[in-house]
């Protein structure tokens, strides 16, 4: 368990390190569903829904959900500080030592690139978690229907995840 | 997140304006990350009234940060408020506002997991909260959206997106792969593009 917990804390280390604006969740799937077997594919999805619905840096936080798994309060702890350390640390030196690099346009291809690799890993975890065995057309349509409204209005994703959990239960 | 938080470097004279003691800094964090539902914009708004229009913090300030959590890996709304915090009071200040701000979501992150390991996991939830998922995979497409639309304005850009999520989903490349093969390409595409515009 412990070995666990420490891995866990070096790949949220490593993690933090390669998301540029996004595509934890496909990292999160990569290593805690696939790889080490830590969740399921279940866990995983219940985890997004609730940190979508609260506040806050929503998918990061599931290095605390895993790490808690793993170790209680205390893995909990470690998964949370191995995710937000470095970011923590880069904000700080940042003004002092890389205001060279990123005026550099080199890095500025460098980081979009990443960002869009990241915008296609979401999009593939998203429609990786779907149970396609199972799934029904009012759930295809409460998909596209979430889809359109998080891109067209700024509304709170609790408020579009309740709608979605209670029409799926209506139908 | 409006363009104008896109810093201009030059003009990177970040103080803040009125000294605060670590109770307000903490105090103010917390509410902040209570409150940041929906994106690291939403932080920005938040510190913005709370620190910049109380007079705090110039506006400055608040672009250097927006710009750093923008261009450096991890957590967007981490890089913000721990930039803001050690503006404000240096890196004392930047660990109050990060666990502050972090407080509130971890907390809460924390009790969901109780609940969930110890209660929830047993009931074989997924039958009954079908409609739910279904709504989190389209939060997450238009997030990915979100994602594509802040890195490029450029339509054949996205094809490099499009190209990871078949990676991802039909090839099942590994993730981190596709992330360091896209950077790379990127950065060696830049470099292509400098030495055509020199010659």
């Amino acid at each position: 368990m412990t070995g666990d917990i420490i891995h866990l804390f070096l790949l949220s280390l490593f993690m933090s390190l390669v998301t540029f604006g996004g595509g934890a969740q496909a990292l999160f799937y990569q290593y805690g569903v696939v790889g080490n077997h830590w969740i399921t594919n279940t866990d995983l999805t219940s985890v997004l829904a609730w940190g979508y619905a609260t506040p806050g840096p929503a998918v990061f936080t599931t290095a605390t959900f895993i790490g808690y798994h793993l170790g209680g309060i205390g893995g909990a702890v470690i998964g949370t500080i191995g995710i937000f350390i470095l970011p923590f640390l880069g904000a700080i030196f940042a003004g002092r030592y890389l205001t060279q690099l990123l005026q550099n346009p080199h890095a500025e291809y460098f980081v979009r690139g990443v960002g869009l690799a990241a915008a296609g890993l979401v999009a593939a975890t998203a429609l990786g978690v779907i149970d396609y065995k199972n799934i029904t057309l009012w759930q295809v349509i409460i998909m596209g229907t979430s889809c359109l409204v998080a891109l067209r209005r700024k509304i709170n994703p609790l408020i579009i995840l309740i709608a979605g959990a209670l029409l799926g239960l209506m139908f | 997140m409006p363009a104008c938080y896109i810093l201009d470097m030059q003009q990177e004279k970040v103080l803040a304006k009125r000294i605060v003691d670590y109770t307000y800094i903490c105090k103010t964090f917390l509410k902040i990350g209570s409150l940041s539902f929906g994106g690291w914009s939403t932080t920005a708004l938040l510190i913005e009234k709370e620190f910049v229009e109380q007079g705090i913090l110039q506006a400055n300030g608040l672009k250097t940060a927006a710009t750093y959590a923008q261009i450096l890996p991890g957590a967007t709304q981490v890089i913000l408020v721990s930039h803001v915090g050690y503006t404000l009071k240096g890196v004392r200040g930047a660990l109050a506002a990060t666990v502050s701000y972090l407080l509130p979501s971890v907390t809460l992150m924390t009790v969901f997991a109780m609940l969930y390991f110890h209660y929830l996991r047993a009931v074989n939830i997924q039958q009954h909260i079908g409609g739910l998922i279904a709504a989190l995979v389209g939060i997450m497409l238009a997030n990915a959206y979100n994602i594509g639309k802040k890195h490029t304005t450029v339509q054949a850009w996205w094809l490099l997106a499009l190209a990871a999520f078949t990676a991802r989903l039909l090839l099942k490349v590994d993730a981190l792969t596709i992330i360091v093969v896209a950077g790379l390409g990127a950065l060696l595409l830049s470099f292509i593009q400098k030495r055509r515009s020199a010659s």
